[in-house]
């Protein structure tokens, strides 16, 4: 036990790595029930050397999120700590103390914070704690009102987190390629279509390039768009707003685009030449026929997401139709069952007509008046990164998708298609915010500059209550539908607030992305909706609604999915570094710290899975049956013993659930999605909802991981 | 008188450190035991005992219960003594290593050692290590008192807290950046057990000055390896001691600012004339405050093109992706060498040691088993002996530096250090001579801690490819 305590304690290296994973074997019954991996959600105790037999546990807890993950407005992950402590002497017994209190802090001990007062037994609730690196004390104490610890410590351990350590100091050199935003600046217009080669993804500017890896191209043919005439290609046009009444038709075209970013010109795709593509406004109910024709030279289709549409509709090639190949069209109709806020998108390559610009928002209006809060005014906005390098786009793989390990980060944020959105509002506006991440895989933390922020539907309609949080977290594919009121006179910047990774130093940075700015002008804002914003709804309709799924939500597991990875082939000196990563894993990977590594990863080499954790089939082999009206209690692990393992927004096509639990702890304030995001080291039990028949794709939304075979097609029979 | 100092001897034992006894071993840890006898004679062995004077031929060594209680060509084997014929051996007192972390690295990996590093210092005779500098101070923590409570074997430790530096640097260092941060990470540190403290190339002098102040007042020194803050600053804040010598002093860089750490200094090095004025000055200032100093040849001349010698049991104790890692840096090196300045860096370092030395510094040694990989635990330790040779030191001044004036810088010299009466029964048996031949130094067969003897090939087996995996 000795030498398991004296290397767990380190949370160091890679022994220490194994020899925890044999100690936490043996803790593992007593805490399978509890949820999330103990690998990252449980910090082990360790007493003083004189207090051989005092022990304890900190488990940490997600709070209630309605965006699942809970972080800080600056990206750090929230935790509540769930202490259970055991064996600890008579505090008078050690000196001229009478409690004890626990503490957290960080490396440098600043700050301190005073978790609470504690002894032997079971402490829920503590914190939060929002820190990087963390360390618990528990000390002995005079008095339960100090500030500051002024005992002695009896039980201390450190976060996981802390076990990111360099992997190496004195010999390391670091590498800082200087390709700023700013130096690429005023080059030529790239055409993309002759001599296509490779260029290298330019460097996080908060990291350090691991070295050996300068060499490395993938192993495919590098695609951008090719035109004949570039002269002939449309500059985009910003979205225009489409109202369609049912019955009605849209003629939907995608083509190539010139789009202009940052003063330098791209060949992207838009849809009627559009950025962001047509956004159709349509009444609950209505159905719409879309005329779609493809000029692109790719084959496509198209996805409406999150609609409970005819499955002959859903636009899944090789599903549910052939794909609508180059010069092609496909006439889809669309049945817009549910209220929300949706989006439509390619679901073919969509690493590169998704990421090029082939996506559009859907709202579609409840018949209610009242269905939402009286607001000033409503902006729709897509969340989206594009990877630009010194040559222009980095090219796509033409035979298929770079980037399969963490998915493609762009380095450059967009806002519906623009770097530098910008609105100008009254003092005092209350504006509603629909916002749609249509990245290919970046989970943004919005922060509005402190101004409140209310949140009130996600994906299928509303939240059974109204929520205050402090920042906007959404992954791929979600959708949320938040309100937010600017009562200064003054400019507000929405800020990407997250922690990223420097792998090689073992190190977190707070990495800022200005996405736009609000503008907050004299005079006041007509009329006065600050009472109206400041009260919480309860959305009755849709306790209602949900209250009749309640009785099922106890029901027992009736399928299990584990998200898991399976490389092979890669270079060695990329599984060395791969290898390393595996000591640690942030439960949500927030920016693209490792180009180089990602952008050599393909398809070939890596291959994403969902594995029923029943059958254990894999991906398109699982071959579930459900009938029309079942309820489908599906639990979603994300395998923390992946080799590299991060989060993954998963997507059931064609239906809607609900998020039960995380890690065990039960949602409170539930909404019907179609969209989840599983950390790492999670488990997210759904109640699903079998409601349309047909056989529909599940997948993560992740692009790359889905262009890997991250995807599973189930029957809904009538 | 060898009664009259024994009697002291007994006396202060109880007081000072007491002896680990064989019995107090757990299984495993006796596993390495080879010598377990309550009362050991040491015939007939070529001794070199730590002070710095020439080698004593046919010494017999009687040790009890721990402690060396007789030495000399004359004393009295006790009727009850294992009695051990060493013709044809040499005993060197435990090396005391100044410079001795339990973390390794290469050019790509960096690992905390709890197995190999306390099982390789031992079997090289490296009987008390100070860390300088912790990757993991809890593992150090928990190995030493694992090693205390008899689980495991390894060295005496000293333990050094955490790297405290300022901003910017590796992240397993803890970065401060204020006085009271330096101040509250010595104080927290200091309360789990460190008894060093060591600063690293990016802190303040406000920094520095407010950490050791803590480390004072509480009784507990201070070291750093550093660049931000010059050699003679360092002194005049009252630093205890300086890492690594000659090649981390910033002062002769005209470019250097106050609080920074310059990025070209080692190009003033180069230029600097070692007899000139500012070098003297530096020594002098040193000395006169008492400050020692850590000479840690080994590591350096891993960067210094085609220098150190590839021994094979260096590459069986590594890993195999540690193996492939030095020998890939080592050969970079080499292709290197046209642009190094190591060449001509490293025998100035060598010969300010010398000076530093001379002038009456208390100058001390250690491995620092980090930068590419090749300067192992306990392995390093003896291929310094051979550098300070070449920097020429006597053979019995380079023991000195690695044993006596070890155990004088974390101020253990009046139990550790030296094999004479009434010590710590700490020594290493070397089957040969390397005095004459100084290579021979590899050759240890026992190692000598409080008097039970480890057998040093077990050890070193023991740890066969585990090097930078644990």
């Amino acid at each position: 036990m000795n030498g398991i305590l004296l290397i767990a304690m380190s949370w160091k290296g890679s022994l220490a790595v194994i020899l925890t994973l044999v100690w936490l074997g043996s803790a593992e019954a007593q805490f399978t029930d509890i949820g999330g991996h103990p690998n990252l959600y449980r910090i082990q105790l360790f007493p003083a050397p004189d207090l051989k037999s005092a022990r304890g546990t900190v488990r940490l807890i997600q709070p209630q999120s309605p965006f699942g993950v809970a972080v800080s407005p600056d990206g750090h992950h929230r935790y509540k700590l769930n202490l259970e402590i055991e064996n600890l002497p008579d505090p008078a017994s050690l000196g001229d103390y009478n409690t004890f209190v626990a503490w957290a802090t960080t490396p440098i001990l600043r700050p301190l914070i005073k978790l609470g007062e504690v002894g032997n037994g079971s402490y829920h609730g503590l914190g939060p704690v929002s820190l990087n690196k963390f360390m618990i004390w528990i000390s002995a104490e005079n008095s339960v009102d100090v500030k500051e610890r002024l005992g002695r410590l009896v039980l201390r351990g450190a976060s996981p987190s802390t076990r990111l350590q360099p992997d190496a100091h004195l010999m390391l050199p670091p590498v800082r390629p200087s390709m700023t935003q700013r130096e690429q600046t005023h080059k030529p217009v790239v055409t993309g279509a002759k001599a296509l080669d490779w260029s290298q993804p330019p460097m996080h500017p908060l990291v350090s390039m691991i070295p050996g890896l300068e060499e490395l191209r993938p192993k495919l043919v590098p695609f951008l768009p090719r035109v004949e005439d570039e002269r002939e290609v449309p500059v985009a046009r910003p979205r225009q707003v489409i109202f369609l009444r049912d019955g009605q038709t849209l003629d939907l075209q995608a083509s190539p685009v010139l789009r202009t970013i940052h003063g330098r010109t791209y060949i992207m795709y838009g849809f009627n030449g559009q950025y962001p593509g047509p956004l159709i406004q349509v009444q609950q109910s209505a159905t719409i026929t879309v005329n779609f024709h493809n000029e692109t030279e790719l084959p496509t289709a198209i996805h409406w997401h999150g609609i409970r549409v005819e499955n002959r509709y859903d636009g899944v090639p090789g599903v549910t139709q052939a794909p609508v190949e180059p010069g092609e069209s496909f006439r889809y109709q669309v049945f817009f069952r549910d209220a929300g806020l949706y989006w439509y998108h390619p679901h073919h390559r969509e690493d590169i007509q998704q990421d090029l610009g082939l996506y559009g928002n859907i709202l579609v209006r409840a018949p209610t008046q009242d269905f939402f809060n009286e607001v000033h005014r409503e902006e729709i906005l897509m969340l989206d990164d594009l990877l630009i390098g010194n040559d222009g786009l980095v090219p796509f793989g033409e035979e298929r998708a770079t980037h399969a390990l963490m998915g493609r980060f762009g380095n450059v944020l967009l806002v519906n298609g623009e770097p530098e959105y910008s609105i100008r509002v009254r003092h005092g506006e209350v504006v509603r915010f629909f916002l749609t991440n249509v990245s290919n895989t970046r989970m943004f933390n919005l922060f509005f500059d402190g101004a409140p922020i209310k949140v009130v539907g996600s994906d299928l309609g509303k939240f059974e209550r109204e929520s205050w949080v402090d920042s906007v977290t959404i992954a791929p594919a979600e959708r949320y539908i938040v309100e937010v009121q600017f009562a200064e006179a003054r400019e507000y910047p929405i800020t990407n607030r997250v922690q990223v990774l420097d792998h090689t130093f073992g190190s977190f940075h707070p990495e800022v992305v200005t996405l736009g700015q609000i503008r907050v002008e004299e005079p006041k804002a007509e009329p006065d909706l600050s009472v109206t914003f400041s009260m919480l709804r309860e959305h009755t309709d849709v306790q209602e609604d949900i209250a009749r799924y309640r009785q099922h939500f106890g029901r027992p597991i009736d399928r299990h999915l584990l998200f898991t990875l399976s490389v092979k082939d890669l270079p060695a000196r990329l599984m060395q570094r791969i290898r390393a990563d595996t000591v640690y894993f942030n439960p949500v990977e927030w920016g693209g710290t490792m180009p180089m590594m990602n952008w050599i990863s393909t398809t070939k080499e890596v291959e994403w899975l969902l594995r029923d954790e029943t059958s254990g089939k894999t991906n398109m082999d699982i071959d579930w049956v459900f009938r029309l009206g079942d309820l489908i209690k599906l639990r979603l692990t994300n395998d923390r013993d992946a080799i590299h393992a991060m989060q993954h927004p998963f997507h059931i096509h064609g239906q809607r659930f609900l998020v039960l639990s995380r890690n065990h702890t039960t949602n409170e304030n539930l909404v019907w999605k179609d969209t989840v995001v599983v950390a790492v080291g999670e488990v997210v039990d759904l109640l699903l909802e079998i409601s349309n028949p047909g056989r529909w794709m599940a997948h993560c939304h992740i692009a790359e991981h889905l262009e890997t075979g991250m995807r599973l097609v189930f029957e809904a029979e009538p | 008188m060898k009664a009259v100092l024994y009697a002291v001897v007994v006396v202060l034992a109880p007081i000072l450190i007491a002896a680990q006894s064989a019995e107090d071993l757990s299984d495993a840890a006796r596993e390495f035991v080879s010598v377990d006898s309550p009362v050991v004679a040491l015939l007939g062995v070529q001794l070199v005992d730590g002070t710095g004077a020439p080698a004593k031929q046919d010494q017999t060594i009687i040790i009890k219960d721990g402690r060396i209680v007789a030495v000399g060509d004359k004393v009295m084997i006790p009727g009850n003594a294992q009695q051990i014929d060493l013709e044809g051996h040499t005993v060197i007192p435990g090396i005391v290593g100044i410079h001795n972390h339990t973390f390794y690295t290469t050019s790509q990996r960096q690992s905390q050692m709890n197995t190999t590093a306390p099982r390789l210092y031992l079997a090289s005779g490296v009987t008390t290590i100070r860390t300088t500098g912790s990757y993991s101070p809890y593992s150090e923590i928990n190995m030493k008192r694992a090693i205390g409570d008899g689980e495991i074997v390894g060295p005496r430790m000293h333990i050094t807290g955490p790297y405290i530096t300022g901003k910017g640097a590796a992240t397993y260092m803890t970065q401060v950046s204020t006085p009271a941060d330096a101040r509250r990470v010595v104080a927290y540190w200091a309360e789990e057990g460190a008894t060093w403290f060591k600063a690293y190339t990016r802190i303040s002098r406000a920094e520095i000055a407010a950490a050791i102040d803590e480390a004072h007042s509480r009784g507990l020194k201070f070291t750093g390896h550093l660049c931000s803050v010059t050699f003679r600053e360092a002194v005049d804040l009252g630093i205890d001691s300086l890492e690594h010598g000659f090649l981390t002093n910033t002062e002769y860089d005209p470019e250097k600012k106050l609080d920074e750490c310059p990025a070209a200094f080692r190009e003033s090095l180069q230029t600097i004339d070692l007899g000139s004025e500012d070098i003297l000055a530096t020594i002098r200032h040193m000395v006169d405050n008492g400050v020692s100093m850590t000479s840690t040849l080994a590591v350096y001349e891993l960067s210094v093109p085609n220098r150190p010698p590839l021994e094979d049991r260096n590459l069986r104790a590594m890993e195999s992706g540690a193996r492939e890692e030095y020998l890939t840096r080592r050969q970079e090196i080499v292709e290197l060498a046209a642009n190094s300045v190591m060449k001509d860096l490293f025998p100035k370092a060598q010969a300010f040691e010398y000076a530093f030395y001379k002038a009456g510094g208390l100058l001390a040694a250690g491995v620092d088993p980090t930068g590419s990989g090749g300067a192992l635990p306990g392995f390093g330790d003896q291929r310094n002996y051979e550098l300070l040779l070449e920097a020429k030191f006597t053979p019995f001044e380079a023991i000195q530096i690695m044993t006596l004036n070890g155990a004088r810088v974390l101020g253990v010299d009046e139990e550790l250090g030296t094999v004479e009466s009434g010590k710590m029964a700490d020594f290493v048996v070397i089957h040969g001579d390397p005095v004459a031949r100084p290579e021979e130094i590899r050759n240890v067969i026992v190692v000598f801690k409080d008097g039970v003897g480890y057998d040093s090939k077990k050890l070193i087996d023991s740890v066969e490819g585990l090097v930078g995996l644990r």
